[in-house]
């Protein structure tokens, strides 16, 4: 039909033919038929010559990068140009085809060596061999090489052309690659600098280094991109230090031998600089004052180019204090903000800051897009940017960061992108480009532990859609995309079994972020022979059911750092022929029905492992109802009571079964860190502890569960009754703790100091020295907060993503231990750290 | 089955060919593809060249493989021009992506790339085979687009009273408004409408006492547009009762 027809435009002085013939002269390995069929051109058909359509028709032809070259001819025109009949033109389409490449062979490299390279070239059989495929591959092995320091890598790139049986041209290919010895910066020498010394310059060139014996964590070699940057930053120091008008006079590389060179950097300083009289223009919103305190540059400072110009705009940190946040997060997306030298007199400059407001922008269509597997209100209720607000570069940031928090998408790959300003309408558009990515983990491990085989099978996913549950479409494998975590985990030795089931919805009924939490656990365990683990008396066993239901809000008043929460919890102990320490029977039950409630407040940042700023707080309570006030039991005489005795003496099995039928009790702890950046990177934790357990009923006494356990590592065991384990260095494991059963009061104090060696994405790691006192008391009677132990000592810290917090403290306890009749101190104790307390 | 093993290892296409032809007539798709896979580059360039990337392309659609099928397509609508299935493959092209796009309420680039292909293919048959099923499909895609936006204004509207303190009802009558103009037509215009009065009499109610009755007399005005323009919206009732709020308000 005619509507397939292309559109035709002539080109410049173009005449109009019909198409007579086409034919195709070149082609080896295509029909020609097909390469007819596929420029579209038909016989017939009329067209420009030149014109739009025939050199579409080369450009489409090119585009297939079969040909290496591409001609249209016109073979024969018949017709006369003076009548008004339409000439015929009969056309010729030469091509050469590019030849394909059949064999690729590296010398000079290891056989693997050789395969990933072949790999990364991406030079399959089969591929066309263009003119720039030699340059191109010789560049890339070269260039490959000299980045790690190989400077004199040489790759010798060479084709032969064969034709095959069948007629068609091949191509072969053989690199001889001879990589050189990796190249080391013996001496790094400067010339002309008399202001700074040659160690601060060299310190400036950041992976530009000298060989040194010492040099561990970058090694010295030579890669001219990372040079020719250092040598701007060797001017930066300058600029930053007043010298404006330094410059490298000349830099000259020189080869000592085959395994080292010699970087001799000839500087000119110039002048030192000061600054003058530093007037604003232009501002109304704000005030010569407050923009002079974010500048921070008063008269007569040296002048620091560097920090001047960050001051007034830092591109390479979004949350900087300059002069351009400050507008950008408060509406003026149009402002522009100039510096510019009005005066130079001597060594004083004179600035003028000249500041354009314009209007205050709001934000007006805020769209998301790539969230392919998440639903839109997982990611719209986080975002801090909404329709009708102000303008704030500060809500862009802090969006991005609570989308990278979810842990649904990449955060390296979230593009915020700015639309359609607006200085009219003082409107801007913003769109959030994310990119899912997997949330979901499974767990599969084996391992002995507690005195044999230990299976554990988890499944965890964290953008589960507990609605789509019974939507069959939703299922991929699992129904996801509504942000709630759901996390099922088994696990089973000869001795234990537990099982244990987790919900969390972050955002309970979608319009606030209250988070619903939901979780049901059973653990059974069996009666084992301490010298024989193998045997096992499965009538003999202990099972605990319980679950918890909770509730957290993250409050607005007094801030958003507030959270509180509520949570009900309930256990069932059921023992059947088990002693246990903890009831005075072999058969019976217990239940743990508790209230908790706390309110917490945490603004620590900015690093979650290694803290630098902020403080973080939490006061909760747990709490049973007061059933004594109103069971009528006695429980001071439940001695003397018929009913709780065997052969007329008390029987403590009986007595205890009704003591703990229900657990009474309530148990109050508060928390508080803070911290605070003593020097540069220096950080100090100041931090204190205090937890209580009460009973309402003193009669009814004390309950041997959720008891305190204070001393040593701190790290938490297999642990049935709810208990605390309080760290405290110096000392053994729960060595502080009077009672067999656990105290019920302990308060803790302790400094620490911390110095980090590298924040580095793949490990974290610090040192750290502690000085820290704790008290434990059996009763609240006992309680002196100032009857307590003390210790000291130092530590190493190592995060590493795929291992956690791993850590070694050595801790000096200068007190005797409580529990040990020994007058002597505790004394050095050393203690591992696994993955907990940051 | 056995045919089809020995088809996959046989060098013999005329063989593939039989064998494909048989699988695709018994619908089975994968099985097809994977012997059209084999013999497409073979044919490059000959006569059954065409024939066969259509194949192929319609048993990726079949076989629920839309954005391969979208790709072959796309490729056999560019590269046979002159071919009498050349509509149909443009059709398709749209329909592949049709059946990629997802619910509303996650990206919408597959929708929009499959109204896309409908258009291209309704420009250039305009009384095509397919342009009736092109403009429904389409139409069924733009609902979708409409419900995304509205749902996602709906969402500002029920956070509104919790955000308050950060403009929460600003942001929903934003919402609203730039819905309206950017869904004309849809089928929740009256909807939106109707919100757009509720969220401005609620900002107005929670404003400092000098500007509610002006902010008051912005609802009174979106009430008008809505009870001219939506006589019959299903919301007529839910709109009276706050004119009568809004009027009880000034008196």
């Amino acid at each position: 039909s005619n509507a397939q027809r292309v559109g035709d435009i002539p080109i410049g002085d173009a005449t109009r033919y019909k198409i007579g013939e086409i034919t195709v002269t070149g082609a080896k390995n295509y029909n020609e038929n097909t390469v007819v069929a596929f420029t579209g051109l038909r016989k017939g058909d009329e067209i420009f010559v030149p014109g739009e359509r025939l050199s579409s028709v080369v450009k489409k032809l090119w585009d297939l990068k079969l040909f290496s070259d591409i001609r249209v001819f016109a073979t024969g025109i018949t017709g006369n140009p003076n009548d008004d009949i339409i000439d015929t033109i009969d056309l010729e389409i030469n091509i050469v085809e590019v030849p394909t490449l059949a064999e690729v062979k590296i010398e000079g490299l290891k056989k693997g060596r050789a395969r990933d390279l072949l790999k990364e070239l991406n030079l399959a059989k089969g591929a066309k061999a263009n003119e720039n495929l030699v340059t191109n591959t010789r560049n890339f092995i070269e260039n490959k090489y000299k980045d790690k320091g190989f400077l004199y890598a040489d790759a010798l790139v060479r084709i032969r052309e064969n034709e095959d049986s069948t007629g068609q041209t091949t191509v072969d290919m053989r690199i001889d690659i001879d990589k050189g010895k990796k190249v080391k910066i013996a001496e790094i020498n400067f010339e002309g600098n008399e202001q700074l010394s040659d160690k601060k310059l060299r310190g400036a060139m950041k992976n530009t280094k000298q060989k040194n014996f010492f040099r561990v964590l970058k090694r010295s070699k030579y890669v001219e991109d990372d040079y020719q940057a250092d040598l701007k930053s060797v001017v930066d120091k300058y600029k930053e230090n007043g010298f404006r008008d330094a410059r490298i006079v000349s830099d000259t590389l020189k080869k000592i031998d085959e395994k080292t060179i010699a970087l001799n950097i000839k500087v000119e300083e110039g002048e030192r600089y000061y600054f003058g009289d530093i007037n604003f223009i232009g501002n109304k919103a704000y005030t010569d004052e407050t923009l002079q305190r974010i500048l921070k540059v008063e008269k007569g400072d040296v002048y620091n180019g560097v920090a001047f110009d960050q001051q007034i705009s830092d591109p390479t940190d979004p949350d900087a204090n300059s002069l351009e946040n400050l507008y950008q997060n408060s509406g003026y997306l149009f402002s522009r903000i100039n510096a510019v030298e009005t005066r130079v007199q001597n060594d004083t400059i004179d600035f003028e800051i000249r500041i354009v407001e314009d209007n205050i922008a709001y934000f007006d269509n805020v769209s998301v897009t790539g969230n392919d597997r998440t639903n839109d209100h997982v990611v719209y209720r986080i975002l801090r940017t909404e329709p009708g607000r102000k303008y704030s570069k500060s809500d862009i940031i802090a969006s991005i960061r609570e989308i990278g928090q979810l842990g649904f998408f990449d955060p390296q790959n979230i593009n915020p992108k700015i639309q359609n300003p607006s200085q009219e309408e003082g409107t801007v558009d913003i769109e959030y480009e994310i990119v899912e990515t997997g949330a979901s983990q499974i767990e599969l491990q084996g391992g002995y532990g507690g005195g044999g085989f230990v299976g554990t099978l988890g499944l965890r996913f964290n953008n589960f859609s507990l609605r789509n549950i019974f939507n069959k479409e939703a299922y991929d494998p699992v129904p996801l995309g509504d942000g709630q975590s759901l996390a099922i985990r088994a696990q089973a030795s000869t001795i234990f079994r537990t099982y244990s089931l987790n919900f969390t919805e972050p955002w309970l009924g979608g319009k606030k972020p209250v988070s619903l939490n939901v979780s049901l656990s059973h653990s059974e365990q069996f009666r084992v022979d301490p010298r024989d683990f193998r045997q096992v008396d499965r009538d003999q066993r202990f099972l605990i059911t319980g679950g918890t239901i909770g509730l957290a809000k993250r409050l607005e008043w007094p801030d958003p750092y507030f959270q509180f929460s509520q949570a009900i919890s309930f256990q069932h102990y059921n023992l059947k022929n088990y002693t246990t320490r903890l009831f005075n029977f072999p058969n019976g039950f217990s239940n743990n029905l508790a209230y908790t409630v706390g309110l917490s407040r945490n603004n620590v940042g900015v690093n979650r492992i290694f803290p630098t700023y902020g403080s973080s707080f939490s006061l909760t309570a747990k709490m049973t109802l007061p059933y004594s006030v109103w069971n009528g039991v006695d429980y001071e005489n439940l001695e003397d009571n018929p009913a709780f005795q065997t052969n007329g003496m008390p029987d403590e099995a009986k007595i205890d079964q009704e003591r703990f039928r229900f657990l009474e009790y309530y148990k109050i702890k508060f928390d508080g860190e803070w911290y605070t950046e003593l020097a540069n990177k220096l950080v100090l934790q100041t931090k204190t502890e205090f937890g209580f357990l009460g009973a309402y009923n003193n009669d009814r006494g004390l309950v041997p569960f959720e008891r305190f356990f204070v001393g040593g590592d701190g790290l938490g065991a297999f642990s049935l009754d709810g208990r605390d384990i309080i760290r405290m260095r110096g000392y053994d494991n729960s060595s502080l703790t009077n009672s067999d059963d656990g105290d019920t009061v302990y308060n803790k104090f302790s400094l620490e100091a911390r110095y980090p060696i590298t924040l580095d994405q793949a490990a974290s790691i610090y040192v750290l020295t502690f000085a820290e006192a704790a008290g434990s008391y059996a009763t609240f009677r006992d309680y002196n907060p100032f009857e307590v132990q003390r210790s000291a000592g130092a530590g190493l810290r190592v995060f590493m993503p795929a291992f956690g917090l791993l850590g070694i403290d050595f801790g000096y306890g200068f007190d005797p231990v409580p529990t040990s009749l020994s007058p002597d101190p505790s004394g050095w104790n050393v203690h591992f750290i696994i993955g907990q307390q940051f | 089955c056995s045919n089809y093993q020995k088809a996959l290892k046989s060098t013999d296409n005329q063989f593939k060919i039989r064998t494909i032809d048989s699988l695709y007539n018994k619908e089975k798709y994968t099985k097809a593809i994977n012997l059209l896979e084999q013999v497409v580059p073979q044919y490059r360039g000959t006569d059954s060249a065409a024939p066969l990337a259509l194949k192929l392309a319609n048993a990726l659609y079949f076989d629920r493989r839309y954005p391969e099928s979208g790709y072959q397509f796309e490729t056999f609508k560019n590269s046979y021009i002159t071919s009498p299935k050349r509509e149909y493959a443009t059709f398709m092209v749209g329909k592949s992506l049709y059946e990629m796009a997802p619910i509303y309420s996650k990206d919408q680039a597959p929708t929009e790339r499959a109204m896309a292909k409908f258009q291209d293919y309704i420009n250039t048959y305009p009384n095509g085979e397919y342009a009736d099923e092109a403009n429904a499909l389409t139409q069924e895609l733009r609902l979708k687009l409409d419900k995304k936006a509205f749902e996602i204004a709906l969402q500002y509207y029920k956070r509104a009273p919790y955000l308050n303190l950060r403009g929460g009802f600003v942001t929903a009558i934003t919402s609203f408004e730039n819905f309206i103009i950017e869904h004309p037509g849809s089928e929740y215009q009256d909807d939106a409408h109707f919100y757009l009065i509720d969220s401005q009499y609620n900002y107005a109610i929670r404003s400092v006492p000098v500007l509610i009755p002006e902010r008051l007399e912005k609802a009174k005005e979106y009430y008008n547009t809505f009870a001219t323009r939506y006589p019959a919206s299903e919301f007529q009732e839910d709109a009276q009762d706050l004119l009568e709020k809004i009027n009880d308000f000034n008196n």
